[in-house]
């Protein structure tokens, strides 16, 4: 018997791509017993291009419009960056599955940094890359920059921005990593928690739930939910200059943490036992 | 010989004076600018250096900047070099391990196991021994202190450049190259990042020293010349 899964995603081309991702773990993972339809729908954040992306007055604006076709039945599952899932969840939803991490770094276009003449513009929306970018190289203007992911290249191309600061792995999905002139490892940037973790969202229980629990890797969901923990318990969102990722360090957790806010930018790197180890030490080095 | 001394604007006196008992004419060129990080940092930074077993401190920056009125460390200090360790003792700390041959040696040769080790250091540092340390330590806590901002030096002729980071390297290049001009650089972190932006190393310094770079430029522009 053929199982559907019905994947609710938004319309972008990033979103698109990522929802297909999900629907090859589910082929790779059932074959033909599983078949995915994705459900295309329209979102706040999709349609607000103009507005910058850190004065959103609600958190999750990408997600909301997602999981309301879940939960009015119009779809078994939601597939959502992590980084833009709320660290609150509306009531009867779980993270399902969290399929293998992409890269986590960020990468900027245009210009390697070193490469950037003093002074030149920047173009990202993120405080949390803007407080590091200073940190690297304090000449440097920042800018904002709204728009999908072809947009933001072509403003570089155009010459709106010297360059501009990206998730590689958006640009991975995207078959863009052609325009990557430097990866941003962790020396350089810490970043968003959740970063190149896709999260597909259901109801616990129920045929799809089941099918979907198949591509949940545990690795991935236990240093993803180290960071969230890090985002939940210091109450920050995609507003915050909050930067965490976690990996495994032998047999212990590593969480490189920053923030950057009124008392200006901290940074650490927490080797320890566990995930409630690293965020603790993490939240106390950093005044959190 | 005019040799362009690169180093943060604090410390280029005493990192042109090696070069002037070589019979060098060292020009101040300073390519790198010294931030700490703000006082709630250095703050968190303080107090995991309280609660740990013992501090690891691969600069005398990182410690001038969690103790700049020269108080002592108040747990036992592994070096990872000289320079670092004696400004230790200076200020009556202690001492338990000085390396010679940067942070891989400390990981694999100081007393780590199952101790609770802070690291204090620079943004930017090449973490990759971490690893190792890690491995050892019971818990290891790497806070940033400092930032080394790259500084586009100004104009001012010069036979060969002096580099003591890979931050100075950054701010050279910024604003001038390093054509028909003798490269100098005080270890393998710094060549290794002059040789990834395409600039060939002339000297290497046989110990991560300016005293040492200063002799070794010097036997090496006498041959050129």
């Amino acid at each position: 018997m053929t199982v559907e899964v019905r994947l609710a995603t938004r319309r972008s081309a990033l979103a698109l791509a990522q929802a297909r991702s999900v629907g090859r773990c589910l082929e790779q993972a059932h074959g033909d017993r599983v078949r995915v339809v994705l459900v295309e729908i329209d979102s706040t954040g999709d349609l607000d291009r103009t507005s910058p992306v850190a004065a959103l007055t609600e958190m999750g604006a990408f997600v909301r419009s997602v999981q309301a076709a879940l939960l009015d039945g119009r779809a078994d599952a939601a597939v959502h960056s992590l980084k833009d899932l709320p660290t609150g969840q509306p009531d009867g939803l779980v993270p399902i599955a969290f399929p293998e991490r992409a890269d986590p770094w960020d990468a900027i276009i245009g210009s390697t940094i070193d490469g950037l003449a003093p002074g030149a513009l920047v173009g990202t929306g993120s405080p949390r890359r803007v407080a590091q970018l200073k940190i690297l190289r304090p000449d440097l203007r920042t800018g904002e920059l709204r728009g999908n992911v072809d947009t933001r290249i072509a403003k570089v191309t155009r010459g709106e921005v010297d360059a501009a600061l990206l998730a590689v792995a958006g640009l991975q999905r995207l078959d863009l990593t052609g325009a990557i002139s430097e990866v941003l490892g962790i020396e350089a940037m810490v970043p968003a928690p959740g970063q190149g973790v896709i999260v597909v969202e259901s109801r616990p229980d129920g045929e799809a739930a089941d099918v979907l629990r198949a591509i949940d890797d545990p690795t991935t969901r236990i240093l993803a939910e180290a960071e969230r923990m890090l985002l939940f318990e210091t109450g920050a969102g995609c507003r915050s200059a909050l930067g965490a990722l976690a990996t495994i360090e032998g047999a212990s957790i590593r969480l490189d943490a920053f923030v950057d806010d009124e008392r200006g930018p901290r940074r650490t790197m927490i080797v320890g036992d566990s995930s409630n180890a690293v965020v603790a030490d993490a939240r106390k080095e950093l005044g959190l | 010989m005019r040799v362009g001394i690169t180093t943060s604007a604090d410390r280029l006196e005493r990192v042109s004076e090696p070069f002037l008992r070589a019979g060098l004419d060292p020009v101040l060129l300073p390519c790198v600018r010294i931030e700490p990080m703000p006082p709630a940092a250095l703050a968190g930074a303080r107090r995991s250096v309280g609660e740990a077993a013992v501090l690891l401190l691969g600069s005398v920056r990182a410690l001038d900047v969690l103790w700049p009125e020269g108080q002592p460390p108040p747990v036992p200090v592994i070096a990872v070099g000289g320079a670092t360790a004696a400004a230790v003792r200076e200020r009556g700390g202690s001492v338990e391990f000085t390396g010679s041959g940067g942070l891989h040696e400390v990981a694999d040769e100081a007393d780590l196991d199952g101790r609770a080790v802070v690291f204090p250091h620079s943004a930017g540092t090449d973490r990759s021994a971490l690893h190792r340390i890690a491995q050892r330590a019971s818990s290891l806590s790497a806070p940033v202190v400092y930032a080394a901002v790259p500084l586009p030096p100004d104009d001012g002729e010069v036979d060969a450049v002096a580099f003591g980071s890979p931050s100075a390297v950054r701010g050279w290049l910024m604003a001038r190259n390093l054509e028909h001009t003798l490269v100098g650089a005080i270890g393998a972190t710094t060549t290794g990042y002059l040789e990834s932006r395409g600039v060939r190393v002339d000297c290497i310094s046989p110990r991560p020293d300016f005293d040492a770079l200063a002799a070794a430029m010097a036997t090496q522009l006498e041959v050129v010349a």
